[in-house]
């Protein structure tokens, strides 16, 4: 059983390329520096915040299931292996460093979201 | 990343190779190479600090202590360059429970021989690869062998069991891999460059490991069917000149029959009886037919288009990430309804012709990809077996598609190896 982590937000009008740049690259599976790389333009240094969190786990391990964008309002389902409470930990000090609002980070596991 | 490293604790001979990577030529190919072979792999297998981990470790030799997932291995692999001296150093560095002989035998071996590797990273390769091999394996193959450095603190260098079938094996696969995956791009692996070494493993495998198979099952699924294949004629066509990459996997061939197999065989009779029974298609593996042609720009274009619209309704899902990224094989029934439509926006006068040869011939063309092999974009089929007049379904295909207006066309007919289907 995988645990999944759902995050939804708001982000600044300026940021939504980059944030869609983000979701694609969480679709493809595609996570690690090369995500943490997008982060850093979002805020100085904020891709340093998920150091912790691929020291754990593998990125391989961390991509997005289901994503969706309704304007500026994004969410992203994110498989995060056994340990879905440390990833969403990680997750919620990430997204406090980041400019965006109504941030909501839950975590379920299979379809129980 | 500081400018001065304290090499102290290197053995001596190691601590003076290292000082290659304060030179500024060397640092700039080190890095190229990197940001070819490992950068976007390692950016997306490891967070930032662990990719830094590497970078720095790759650069300098420092710091192995603080990779993620560290196998002696690895740690050989990502140091600056490889010498005698650096396998030595890390196998020293081994927990004697961790070392695994296959590890060195079969991963590390297959990888040095299988294709140059020094071509690809040749600031890494202080000592060349067949100066390692031969280091380790010798001139001829002997089923022991005594490696020339100690694991971790033993007193005195393990000695391996080899067995000549799995080291021959690995020579054949090294030819075998690259003719069946079709690569466009093929290096001449370095056992071409060892012969008597391949000869003396030939020799040890004696007459029982030659036998001429009989039956369609033991072409399916005995283990030297990778070698009666590549003993076959695989590629002829009736209709154009092989395609460039295909006449490079056919020098590759005739290269391992003559240079590599043709010496031991006149020693060993069962090889020969063997190589003669192979020849042509002697055995009768199951052919198949392959086209690849290219469109004028414009057309295309166009032809993409549509593909892509059809691939992004239908096809894609979690592994096939996007249309633009994927050299996957789009399976038979795309070439069936993908191909009409096609026809049907540009080409309406052909859709009778193409009618005409799947009712003639049901199930020809079974797979179907857009293809990097030739510069312009183009597009590839392969089609299924085809027992049945092939030079025939070769010359109509090739007139069907030369109609269409293309501008370059390939076709040839190839054996394979048979699957279950074909039994």
């Amino acid at each position: 059983m995988t645990d999944i982590v759902k995050i939804v937000f708001f982000c600044q009008e300026q940021d939504i390329a980059t944030w869609q740049k983000i979701s694609e690259l969480l679709s493809q599976g595609k996570s690690g520096m090369m995500l943490q790389d997008f982060l850093d333009k979002l805020a100085p240094d904020a891709g340093d915040l998920l150091d912790d969190l691929f020291e754990e786990v593998d990125p391989s391990e961390l991509y997005a299931e289901y994503t969706e964008q309704n304007e500026n309002q994004f969410m992203f389902v994110l498989m995060a292996g056994s340990d879905g409470d440390f990833v969403a930990s990680e997750f919620r000090k990430l997204f406090k460093a980041l400019p965006v609002t109504n941030t909501r980070v839950a975590v379920g596991c299979d379809d129980a979201m | 990343m500081s400018e001065i490293e304290d090499v102290s604790h290197f053995p001596e001979t190691l601590a003076k190779q290292l000082e290659i990577t304060k030179c500024e030529d060397w640092k700039k190919q080190h890095q190229e190479v990197w940001n070819k072979h490992y950068h976007d792999f390692l950016s997306k297998e490891y967070g930032r600090r662990d990719y830094k981990n590497y970078f720095h470790f790759y650069m300098t030799g420092e710091g192995h202590e603080k990779l993620k997932h560290p196998t002696t291995g690895r740690k050989i692999h990502y140091f600056p360059f490889i010498t005698k001296d650096t396998i030595s150093y890390f196998y020293s560095l081994e927990q004697t429970h961790a070392f695994k002989q296959s590890d060195l035998t079969f991963t590390y071996l297959s990888e040095l021989m299988k294709s140059d590797p020094k071509k690809e990273r040749p600031e890494y390769y202080l000592d060349g690869p067949l100066d390692i091999f031969d280091w380790i394996w010798g001139e001829g193959f002997t089923s022991q062998i005594t490696l020339p450095f100690i694991i971790a603190d033993e007193k005195s260098p393990r000695t391996l069991e080899l067995k000549a079938k799995d080291v021959f094996m690995m020579i054949v696969r090294s030819v075998y891999e690259p003719i069946w995956e079709n690569r466009d791009k093929v290096d001449v692996p370095l056992w071409f460059s060892r012969p008597k070494y391949v000869e003396s493993v030939l020799k040890e495998l004696g007459e029982d490991f030659f036998y001429t198979p009989e039956t369609p099952l033991e072409l399916n699924e005995s283990p030297q069917a990778s070698l009666w294949f590549l003993l076959s004629d695989i590629y002829s066509s009736c209709v154009t000149a092989l395609p460039p990459h295909i006449i490079c996997l056919e020098r590759l061939r005739q290269r391992f029959v003559s240079e590599l197999i043709k010496p031991a065989s006149k020693s060993i009779p069962e090889l020969e009886k063997l190589m003669v029974s192979c020849q042509g298609n002697g055995l009768k593996l199951p052919k198949q037919l392959n086209f690849i042609f290219s469109l004028p720009e414009e057309l295309y274009e166009k032809w993409y288009q549509l593909i892509k619209e059809y691939f992004i309704d239908n096809i894609q899902d979690s592994y096939w990430k996007t249309f633009d990224e994927s050299d996957e094989w789009m399976p038979a029934d795309t070439v069936y309804e993908v191909f009409p439509k096609i026809l049907s926006t540009f080409h309406p006068e052909m859709i009778a012709e193409w009618n005409s040869i799947i009712s003639s011939y049901p199930g020809f063309a079974t797979y179907f990809k857009l293809s990097p092999v030739l510069n312009n974009g183009c597009y590839h089929f392969k089609g299924t077996s085809i027992e049945d007049r092939p030079e025939e379904l070769e010359k109509r295909i090739f007139d069907f598609i030369n109609a269409l207006g293309c501008k370059i066309i390939y076709c040839w007919t190839s054996i394979r190896r048979p699957s279950v289907w074909d039994i």
